[in-house]
């Protein structure tokens, strides 16, 4: 027996254990993964406190003077805005930092919609088979026979005609996070399914049943757990493509209203204007976007092989 | 205590006439409607403080009657009975548990059986709670009394099973079994995935603990020195039937069945170095298209034309009940 490691325990030991194991250490040894995370995180950081960062306030009344200031570096440019204005002369930089905190969000929460979503009727129909998994996953294949962005357009605008084009303004970002959640939510589906299949038969499955664990606790407490890992890592390449189908959506103008900036909307309004020459009001939020849903795409194919014992070094 | 039954039964766990039969769907060169016989008409009794063993080798339906038993598989045909009442639904079977009335189960695979992401206390927690035992305190005390029970130390509560050998974690499996308290243990191939010196050690915590607590094994296994060293009562298996079931000394003193002969005679033997051990001739038959007659005829040596063609029935001999031809007409 041994008894000679004591009990670890605790938040601090837990954190400890992390910094030990082998997932910081691969972390650590990959200057990809390293670089992905520093951009993806000084982005996020940036985007969160956007209020305190941002040199402008881009929300008041701009002055219509300042419009169309090029970045300083150019002829014309000015140092109180540093990336330039747009045409009504709000400052790009702060349009990009509170564009990029709109865009997180809606990510963030169209990801969390869909992994809810897709884990559930994943275990559900990975767990009880039947009549239940056939339902669920045709449901899946359906939606998976449209574009994604199509199934998004279509929940935008059912949402849209249901409520008129005067209340959509206010309902904008909750419409486009359930328009991007549920647009997402069969590949977690599928693969939790997948796996759920696999754990359903293990023995520590068996042993439960035999005590008569109702199946809901087995689902949640004892399966859940034991197939989380390929959820993280779909979960973090699909906040990408969260944040992507947010700009697309609203650079096709179904998304948020021109009034809210974020990501796309800047894209879009700044799109007019590129071939006058005024390049930087689109260059600058697409560069961002490019970054952020690199970074993060970076950070989740690390993540991939990182917790995947048959891809090793 | 009176029985309302009219037929008077003990506290046993009775399984009778038992059989399992899958349906194959169809495929390429299958046509429909073909079944697989598991197990064929197969009777067994736990009692309290008693082994029984089941031997066979590999696909013999050993472990589809140790599932149905604990009800993780459905019965195709026959009845499981405890203390004469049928658990022929989940109800009745969680009516029975709830009655204090448990068949548990000891896994073969000690790395399987454990779930990865819980500690050791959780394991035995939840084994503790669905035996109807509440409040942390009391739990946390029981967690450590059955740890100690099972010869682990109180550290172990505290860790997660990939940080023991297959030996302890077949300890910790035990524990979360002995937690329900159970009267029926259902014991599919303990002591197989384990080293022969650690395999010697959980048999004999396995005979500790029913000494303690009067349990009544089914201990399934291959190996027939462990049924030698554990079982009062044994049931060879053959393609899913019951070819002998007897008790252990008559069955190790004058086996009958020729199959059962054959399973002796192969047990290494320190007292005869470079005895060549018997072979049988040929394989196990198909499942899919199983002889006609006697399962084992093509294998047997005694086979004659009766054996080919008439399934044979169980005879009753001393200790039990062999089903041969060849031993009913005194051939062997």
């Amino acid at each position: 027996m041994s008894d000679a490691t004591s009990p670890r325990r605790g938040p601090a030991a837990a954190l400890s254990r992390f910094f030990d194991g082998d997932l910081w250490y691969n972390f650590r040894t990959s200057p990809l993964a390293v670089i992905a995370a520093i951009i993806f995180f000084g982005l996020s950081l940036a985007a969160i406190f956007a209020q305190f960062v941002a040199p402008h306030n881009p929300f008041l009344a701009p002055d219509l003077m300042d419009g169309m200031m090029p970045p300083m570096w150019e002829s014309g440019g000015s140092q109180t805005f540093l990336l330039g204005t747009d045409d009504q002369g709000r400052d790009v930089l702060s349009l990009i930092l509170h564009g990029m905190q709109v865009s997180l969000f809606v990510g963030l929460a169209a990801v969390l919609l869909s992994v809810v979503l897709g884990v559930t009727l994943g275990l559900i129909a990975g767990f009880f088979g039947g009549v239940v998994d056939a339902v669920i996953m045709r449901i899946a294949d359906i939606q998976l026979s449209f574009p994604n962005i199509l199934v998004a357009l279509l929940i935008d605008g059912m949402v849209s005609a249901s409520f008129g084009r005067a209340t959509q303004a206010a309902l904008a970002l909750p419409v486009l996070v359930l328009a991007i959640g549920l647009s997402d939510w069969v590949q977690y589906a599928r693969t939790v399914r997948a796996s759920t299949l696999v754990e359903r038969r293990r023995e520590y499955v068996q042993a439960a049943r035999i005590m008569h664990i109702p199946s809901v606790i087995i689902l949640f407490r004892h399966i859940l757990p034991n197939i989380m890992g390929p959820v993280v890592v779909i979960g973090t390449l699909g906040l990408a493509h969260a944040i992507i189908a947010e700009a697309t959506l609203s650079f096709l103008g179904v998304g948020l209203p021109p009034t809210q900036p974020s990501l796309g909307t800047l894209i879009r309004t700044g799109n007019d204007y590129l071939f006058s020459g005024e390049w930087w009001m689109t260059v600058f939020p697409a560069v961002t976007l490019v970054l952020l849903s690199l970074s993060v795409n970076v950070f989740g194919d690390w993540l991939r092989d990182a917790l995947n014992p048959r891809i090793g070094k | 205590m009176t029985q309302a039954d009219p037929v008077p039964t003990g506290f046993d766990l009775q399984a009778s006439g038992l059989r399992k039969t899958y349906d194959l769907a169809p495929g390429p060169g299958r046509p429909k409607g073909q079944q697989v016989h598991a197990v064929r008409d197969v009777s067994l009794t736990l009692r309290p403080g008693r082994t029984t063993a089941l031997v066979g080798e590999s696909g013999c339906g050993k472990s589809t009657i140790a599932k149905m038993l604990v009800g993780l598989e459905s019965i195709s045909g026959g009845a499981v009975r405890l203390d004469g009442g049928p658990l022929d639904s989940q109800a009745a079977r969680k009516k029975a548990w709830d009655a204090k009335r448990r068949i548990q189960m000891v896994f073969q695979d000690p790395y399987a059986s454990l779930n990865p992401r819980w500690r050791v206390s959780r394991i035995i927690a939840e084994a503790l709670a669905a035996s109807g035992l509440r409040g942390g305190a009391a739990i946390k005390a029981r967690t450590l009394e059955i740890l100690s029970q099972v010869g682990l130390p109180e550290v172990a509560a505290d860790k997660f099973p990939h940080e023991f050998s297959g030996g302890q974690r077949q300890r910790i499996s035990i524990a979360r079994a002995l937690a329900c308290e159970p009267q029926f243990l259902i014991c599919d191939e303990p002591t197989s995935a384990l080293d022969v010196s650690v395999q010697a050690q959980i048999l004999n915590l396995l005979k500790d603990l029913q000494d303690r607590h009067a349990l009544a094994y089914l201990l399934i296994t291959h190996d027939l020195s462990v049924v030698h060293h554990m079982a009062d009562h044994v049931g060879v298996m053959y393609l899913g039937m019951l070819v002998e079931d007897r008790s252990a000394a008559d069955l190790f003193s004058q086996p009958l069945h020729p199959y059962t002969q054959t399973l002796l005679e192969t047990i290494p033997r320190a007292d005869q170095p470079g005895r060549e051990p018997p072979r049988l001739s040929g394989e196990v038959p198909n499942p899919l298209n199983p002889p006609s007659g006697c399962p084992f005829h093509p294998r047997c040596a005694a086979a004659n034309d009766r054996c080919r063609a008439e399934q044979p029935q169980a005879i009753a001999v001393s200790g039990g009940t062999v089903s041969c031809h060849a031993v009913e007409e005194g051939r062997l």
